[in-house]
């Protein structure tokens, strides 16, 4: 059977090659603008939130829900993550102050939630994991 | 026309068969969970077996935490320590093997490595929520009760005995080590042949990563926070276990803040204060991951030269020192596996 | 056509549709939570044996209940942004512009826009249009080659279906 090949085909893989292109400036216009890490939220080993932090965002907070009433409060700035208020009895993971490198976490033992830093998307990291 | 879209068709719906037979090799199962004060995960590789073994592991962590934590209750170790001057007690299998273990360590270091410790942590609160600096006088009152030669052991009826009223063990220097290597063993028997094992740091890498290239482990860069370098080396590993300790894990962070001190977690036996014997990070690399687990706070409290001389005696077992001052030691001839990664530290043998 | 008979068909369709749908999720994964589309045969069948309206149905409703069956909820986001978008591009240029764009033509636009709409999802997830920059070269050449694919199969399903389902018939034999 034959399939003829129309002028609106060719529009159409015209269209695709036009988005390519714009993707590979479109990340270029990313990189240039500024550096983005990943802050990952988990909640007993699993993630429940992720956000970008970059150079030039605006500060700002969030609420993590841990469930019976627990939380922490998640605040964003370019300076990285931190959490600046918590229910949680031992209060460590308030004064653990801001993490911003890419392996970094603030642990919550009581509310068992983790917030860490992952590098830049679509890059494989170089170790698997860091001792400590 | 006809012939080759009926071809291509074919050759489309044949690889469509094969692709979904990706799901059917190696798959990843991971748990992560919290015990033994740390944070744990456990990434198996493999079909059913895994997903079986990864199960009992996450099980026999939690069980090793019932016996062998200060903080629970009732634990073989509290039942010790609450027994202390009194009289002995006795315990399981697997608290026994690990407190004799500890000793082994303690007669081998020559008193640096002292599970006996526990009284001298307990005043300086390094976990808790007060840490502070102690006085002289109370740091000279709880030194008298650590000597790790007053624990007695009854083999015959597994009773662990301290000697004198208010001592007390820790085994938190030992215990990750020790359950890391029973995860190894259920994955190892139940036909796992690659997986990932970190329980705060402390690592066990089994086989090779799914892709047969060898795990790559990051060695952790002691001052991560201030040189925003994650490592200083990455070690190519298979079936080896590898453990880092160091000043930078739990300190004082108010003294730190104000002052530039560091007031860390590993204390020396013989003067109740932090160590400090050059070494801001340790890092050892040994099959078995209670020895380095023990070896590794061991070295940093004895300090390199002879801490390399103990590495030495135990088979398989390298080791990696820090100094204060930039310098990397390392305790054997790496060769290929370490890559090191931060020039600003120097490398010596 | 009676309108038991459409149901009956149309149902058929779409759960055709959604074995494919679960066989395709054991497919290796090109980017965060995107499908190849391949479900989208059926969309791009019911649309020329049925047409537009029914075409939309079947997307609809294959996108919403293949993953809840799965078991992934996050997932119906995800089918219904790249099912429905990719049923409506294909839906307009099959109905009004037919001219102009072969089968093929039609199938790979369906299979590009159903790649944008999960890109967008998946942004939207990750909070960065990063993850649209970075994944679209990769799925356009899937859905290049997904689409010559599903041109190709509905070409063929369709004539096949063709006297099946249209002719004023009730024996469902061959000939």
């Amino acid at each position: 059977m034959k399939i003829q090949l129309k002028i609106g085909d060719l529009l159409v893989y015209l269209f695709m090659a036009l988005l390519v292109a714009g993707s590979f400036l479109g990340l270029h216009w990313m990189k240039s603008e500024a550096e983005l890490s990943q802050v990952v939220v988990e909640l007993d080993g699993k993630v429940i939130d992720r956000f970008i932090i970059t150079e030039e965002m605006k500060t700002r907070e969030v609420r993590i829900d841990a469930g019976e009433g627990k939380y922490n409060i998640l605040r964003l700035s370019a300076e990285g993550a931190q959490i600046v208020e918590a229910n949680c009895p031992d209060q460590i993971c308030v004064r653990w102050g801001t993490i911003h490198i890419p392996g970094q976490a603030i642990v919550c033992l009581p509310h068992r939630v983790v917030v860490k830093i992952e590098g830049k998307k679509g890059e494989e990291p170089p170790v698997d994991v860091i001792t400590s | 026309m006809q012939r080759t879209s009926k071809t291509v068709l074919l050759f489309f719906t044949l690889l469509s068969v094969v692709l979904s037979g990706c799901a059917a090799s190696e798959r990843e199962y991971s748990r992560v969970f919290f015990a033994l004060n740390t944070m744990i995960s456990l990434k198996a590789y493999g079909g059913a077996e895994a997903k079986q073994a990864l199960k009992q592991a996450v099980d026999r962590v939690n069980e090793i935490e019932k016996r062998m934590s200060a903080t629970v209750e009732d634990s073989d170790v509290s039942k010790i320590n609450q027994r202390a001057g009194e009289e002995p007690v006795q315990v399981h299998d697997d608290t026994f093997y690990v407190i004799e273990k500890a000793l082994e360590y303690g007669e081998k270091t020559d008193g640096a490595f002292d599970i006996t410790i526990y009284p001298i942590s307990q005043l300086w609160g390094i976990t808790s929520d007060h840490p502070r600096v102690p006085r002289r006088e109370e740091i000279e009152e709880k030194l008298k009760l650590v000597n790790f030669r007053w624990v007695l052991v009854d083999r015959e009826n597994r009773t662990v005995f301290l000697e004198k009223k208010g001592m007390g063990i820790d085994l938190g220097a030992i215990a990750k080590g020790y359950a890391a290597d029973e995860v190894t063993r259920i994955f190892r028997e139940a036909g796992v042949k690659s997986a990932l094992i970190n329980m705060g740091g402390n690592v066990v890498a089994i086989g090779n990563r799914p892709d047969g290239n060898p795990w790559r482990i990051g060695i952790r860069d002691p001052r991560m926070e201030e040189t925003e370098k994650e490592h200083i080396g990455i070690l190519d590993a298979t079936d080896q276990s590898i453990v880092s300790s160091g000043d930078y894990e739990r300190y004082i962070k108010k003294v730190f803040e104000e002052t530039g001190v560091r007031y860390h977690h590993i204390f020396d036996p013989k003067t109740g204060y932090p160590a400090q014997a050059g070494l801001i990070g340790t890092t050892i690399v040994a099959p078995r991951s209670i020895d380095a687990d023990a070896l590794s706070t061991s070295l940093f409290i004895m300090g390199a030269e002879k801490g390399f001389d103990l590495i030495k005696t135990v088979e398989g077992a390298r080791g990696i020192a820090v100094t204060n001052d930039k310098r990397i030691l390392l305790s054997h001839d790496f060769g290929q596996e370490l890559t090191l990664t931060n020039e600003e530290y120097k490398v010596q043998s | 056509m009676k309108k038991t008979r459409r149901l009956v068909l149309l149902a058929l369709l779409i759960s055709q549709a959604l074995v494919l749908h679960y066989i395709e999720g054991f497919f290796p994964v090109l980017a965060p939570g995107a499908k190849l589309g391949l479900a989208n045969i059926f969309t791009l069948v019911t649309l020329i044996l049925f047409g537009f309206r029914d075409a939309m149905a079947v997307v609809i409703i294959r996108s919403i209940m293949g993953p809840l069956l799965g078991g992934s909820p996050t997932a119906v986001l995800y089918s219904l942004a790249g099912g429905t978008l990719s049923g409506l591009v294909m839906g307009i240029l099959y109905t009004y512009l037919r001219k102009y764009f072969s089968l093929i033509g039609i199938s790979t636009a369906g299979a590009v826009f159903h790649n944008i709409g999960q890109l967008i999802v998946a942004s939207w997830f990750y909070g960065t249009i990063g993850i649209f920059f970075t994944y679209l070269p990769l799925l356009m050449i899937a859905a290049a080659i997904t689409g010559y694919f599903i041109g190709l199969a509905s070409k063929y399903m369709v004539r096949f279906l063709e006297p099946l389902f249209l002719k004023n018939s009730y024996r469902l034999g061959s000939k």
